[in-house]
């Protein structure tokens, strides 16, 4: 562990965007408590502050409802972040999973399970994403958070390949080596097998791609509720926001402005952070780095 | 080549169970096609809505669609055939003010207002009060102008006058050859006629009208039924039938010469067809204020036999029978037409590119889901020149039209900094160029669009802020267009290409990572090879193998940008189509889209196969 973080702090950046996501995960972690300190709404209508210009309280002002736009950015931030975590770890279970049952097996479920991956990978994302996010999963969840569940499992249904194929390569090379055997030999099962041995040493790439997936899960997530298709109000992410303020952006562009900006440096962290992850996680790479 | 032939073979297998799937989510959306027309018509009955849902095969479960969308689509047929109606003498008035498109001139909110007061007095008490009143907000000139013709012919004629009279001040014409000038029209006494337009500021351009183009302007609406007539017998049909008649005018029918049969002028045709084939009636329509219009409809009567020559290219041969595609509901087209097809025509002769007329300018007339807009094969034979052959793309050439520039231009910026940042490894140089790579893929590519059109469009006036073109600029010829389409290309064409950039950068330097610690790289170094040809000829070839799998891989998610972009600068593309098709459960064109897409990418992981091939010597053996 340590020596995964001495050789993560070489890598710059990385160190940056962890800084920066940790503020920007605490922010939203406290939202409410920030928002008392501020005295201000993040969803209550207020007439009187109807687009106002930064100030104190309203550190970034005020929306065309007289809401307070730094909060509700991070309480959008709590949406947007936690829709994307969320999608990232339960696509990278179901493609680890995929991967390691591809991977161990081979023959026929490799061959049937891999090409599904390719199509899958084949597809036009987005375009199909909307047909999914204009169904109606109603069966899903009910309630307010109805559409954040549904986000997520439309994300996860179109984010697990990359972690597939990443875990298939892996166990490929795994699966060969003597521990597996000796495992094998001391009559582990085939479980057994996958999972204590093989998946605790195929773990970094899957690491580094769900990682990198999360920028991108936020991406996905701001471009539907961008279309209006995502989440849904009460609930509002950085896409919704953005949504919002398209009608207004001749007369307050700020309002189109803060949330673009929260989801750029948010996923340029993540990706930051992947890459200096890899850098750390994948000692092959750093060796051909430095020579 | 066998591997070739198994790789298309399955990629019709994947297509199919693509179709399937995608038909079985669609069908599987709330709403059905025709929501769209029975939302927007509130006097329609519950048994017209299922007479409708029978005529279309909704009421079918969802296989049985399939089925009959997969029959159509299988039945392989050629172009349908092309008559050109004579109906115009060469000597013919044209007032150029209808031909002639000021982009410069929008009105004010209120010269707006005053207008529709001065033509409607009582607007505001019309059910399309709020409609109207957006589009004033919006100052839609267009937009109100085909509101109004919805409602009245003549209060549309009018206002269009004030607002022509008020944005064609002082303008001064000269003939150049091929007609003469009488005020504001224009005689034309040959088969085309060039005329200068000259404004108050100096600025002229020079204008081209042919008697084919009046054509175009006098078959606003045009009837299109498919009637099929025995020979020999008599031939009876209503006209008054085909007509939107909304104010219960009294219309008198006179048919044009080179129209076979008799027309009487409460609107009865009758003739008797004594040969096979397909005939085109026009005829002139007026109203008791003598306003005139020329309409036209076809016959087919007998065995239509003959089919024109095939010349669409092979893509084209599936779906060359135009409604083998299906029937765009939203639209009220052929999804062909939306997709290769030219324009369609609005309410009052104007063209949009591929894009569907706003609410209230459909042309009129009663689609059945054989109807399809037959002048529109018309236009395209009249248009053969540069101008309008851009023009008249369709939302496929659109798309591309906006692709192509963005990606070879980004390919162009992206690899040369690519190899330049892996060569210059670990500097400043490289940082920064990797920094703004990673920010590059980063970005929101919908609202790095907001911002451009914020700063370009609202802030600076530089660039429009979406569409395609002008309104109306097609009537000003060939050069304009380029030039207007070029403008409004400029900003989602930049937007486009800044998200690939930060995509094939990455590749790019971390394929040229891989490949420049290599023995090959030192053993060319060794032999004493040039800086240039190490890096370039050995370096980069090798480079380019996985960054071509990932071009073709990234297909789709060129699509997913193209689709967002395209949303953001209303760009009529296939992006948008794509959406609006899903939004309106318009299912053939939201099927038919996403096969081409799913097509396109087959045919890009194939492509990228063959260019292997080229690339690596290595590949050739096996």
């Amino acid at each position: 562990m340590i020596v995964i973080w001495r050789r993560f702090k070489h890598h710059r950046l990385g160190v940056i965007a962890l800084f920066v996501l940790s503020i920007l995960v605490l922010l939203a972690l406290f939202a409410s408590i920030i928002q008392s300190f501020l005295g201000v709404s993040h969803n209550e209508a207020r007439l009187i502050n109807i687009n106002m210009q930064p100030s104190w309280p309203h550190l970034l002002g005020t929306n065309e409802l007289g809401q307070d736009i730094f909060t509700r950015l991070i309480y959008g931030g709590r949406i947007s972040l936690s829709v994307a975590f969320l999608a990232a770890l339960s696509s990278a279970i179901v493609g680890t999973f995929i991967g390691l049952v591809a991977g161990y097996y081979g023959g026929f479920i490799d061959a049937l399970l891999m090409r599904f991956t390719d199509a899958m990978l084949c597809v036009p994302v987005l375009p199909l994403m909307i047909v999914f996010a204009a169904l109606d999963l109603g069966a899903l969840a009910e309630g307010n958070l109805a559409s954040v569940t549904k986000l997520i499992v439309i994300i996860v249904f179109f984010g697990w390949m990359s972690v597939a194929r990443l875990a298939r390569a892996s166990v490929l090379q795994l699966k060969n080596l003597e521990f597996v055997a000796a495992a094998r030999s001391l009559g582990a099962s085939d479980i057994r097998i996958m999972m204590s041995h093989i998946l605790p040493n195929a773990l970094a790439p899957i690491i580094v791609a769900a990682t990198l997936e999360v920028g991108t899960n936020i991406l996905y997530e701001a471009a539907l509720s961008f279309l209006g298709l995502g989440i849904q109000p009460p609930a509002s992410s950085w896409g919704t926001m953005l949504n919002n303020a398209v009608d207004y952006v001749k007369t307050s562009p700020s309002l189109a402005f803060w949330p673009g900006f929260f989801i750029l440096i948010t996923v340029s962290c993540f990706n930051f952070l992947g890459d200096g992850m890899r850098d750390a996680l994948d000692p092959h790479q750093v060796l051909k780095n430095v020579k | 080549m066998i591997y070739i032939i198994k790789r298309i073979f399955s990629m019709f297998i994947i297509l199919a169970i693509l179709s399937i799937a995608l038909f079985a989510l669609l069908t599987a959306m709330p709403g059905n096609p025709l929501d769209m027309l029975i939302t927007s018509n509130p006097n329609i009955k519950p048994e017209d809505i299922a007479r409708l849902k029978k005529l279309r095969g909704l009421n079918q479960p969802w296989y049985v669609q399939y089925g009959r969308w997969l029959w159509g689509f299988a039945q392989p047929a050629y172009a349908p055939v092309v008559i050109n109606i004579p109906i115009q003498n060469k000597n013919t008035r044209i007032n150029l003010s209808d031909f002639i498109y000021d982009p410069n001139f929008i009105p004010t909110q209120q010269e707006l207002a005053l207008w529709l007061d001065l033509v409607w007095p009582r607007w505001q008490e019309s059910l399309e009060a709020a409609r109207l009143q957006a589009y004033i907000h919006d100052r839609k000139s267009n937009a109100l102008l085909l509101v109004l013709a919805d409602h009245d012919p003549v209060m549309h004629r009018e206002f269009k006058n004030l607002i022509r009279k008020e944005s064609f001040k002082n303008l001064e014409l000269t003939a150049l050859f091929g007609g003469h000038i009488f005020g504001d029209f224009l005689e034309i006494n040959s088969e085309e006629a060039y005329f200068v337009i000259r404004n108050s500021y100096g600025q002229q351009k020079v204008g081209y009208v042919t008697t084919k183009d009046s054509l175009r302007k006098n078959i606003l609406h045009p009837i299109n039924t498919q009637i099929s007539e025995n020979i020999g017998e008599k031939f009876e049909f209503n006209i008054n039938k085909f007509i939107n008649n909304n104010y219960n005018q009294n219309l008198y029918f006179e048919l044009l010469e080179n129209s076979p049969g008799i027309l009487s002028a409460d609107g009865i045709y009758q003739h008797t067809f004594t040969h096979n084939g397909q005939s085109a009636i026009s005829f002139l329509v007026r109203d008791q204020h003598q306003h005139e219009q020329r309409l036209a409809f076809d016959i087919e009567h007998g065995v239509v036999a003959h089919h024109e020559k095939f010349n669409y290219g092979f893509i084209f041969f599936f779906a060359g029978k135009r409604d083998a595609l299906g029937f765009s509901e939203t639209y009220q087209r052929p999804v062909y037409d939306l997709l290769f097809g030219p324009e369609i025509i609005c309410g009052d002769g104007r063209i949009d590119p591929g894009e569907s007329c706003d609410i209230g300018q459909e042309p009129r007339h009663n689609c059945t889901s054989n109807c399809f807009l037959k002048t529109q094969s018309i236009l395209s034979k009249i248009n053969t020149s540069i101008g309008g052959f851009i023009y008249r793309s369709g939302r496929i050439g659109n798309t591309i039209q906006l692709m192509l520039p963005a990606l070879i231009l980004s390919l162009f910026v992206a690899i040369p900094l690519g190899i330049l940042s892996a060569y210059r490894h670990s500097s400043v140089l490289d940082y920064i160029i990797n920094f703004f790579a990673f920010v590059g893929i980063s970005l929101p590519v919908f609202w790095f669009g907001i911002m451009i059109i914020y700063l370009f469009a609202e802030r600076w006036l530089l660039f429009p802020a979406g569409g395609i073109q002008t309104p109306g600029i097609s009537h000003a010829g060939a050069q304009y267009i380029l030039w207007d389409r070029l403008q409004y290309a400029i900003l989602p064409t930049l937007v486009l290409s800044i998200f690939y950039i930060g995509r094939w950068l990455r590749y790019m330097r971390a394929s040229m990572l891989e490949v420049l610690p290599q023995d090959y790289i030192r053993t060319a170094r060794a032999k004493g090879l040039s800086e240039k040809s190490v890096v370039l000829k050995h370096g980069f070839r090798n480079a380019l193998i996985p960054v071509v799998t990932i071009l073709a891989i990234s297909v789709p998610s060129l699509f997913g940008g193209a689709l967002l972009t395209e949303t953001v600068f209303s760009w009529p593309g296939i992006g948008r189509l794509q959406y609006e098709a899903v939004m309106n459960n318009d299912y053939y064109v939201a099927l038919v889209v996403f096969l081409i897409s799913a097509v396109l990418v087959i045919i890009g992981n194939l492509i990228a196969d063959i260019i292997y091939v080229m690339i690596d010597p290595r590949m050739r053996k096996l």
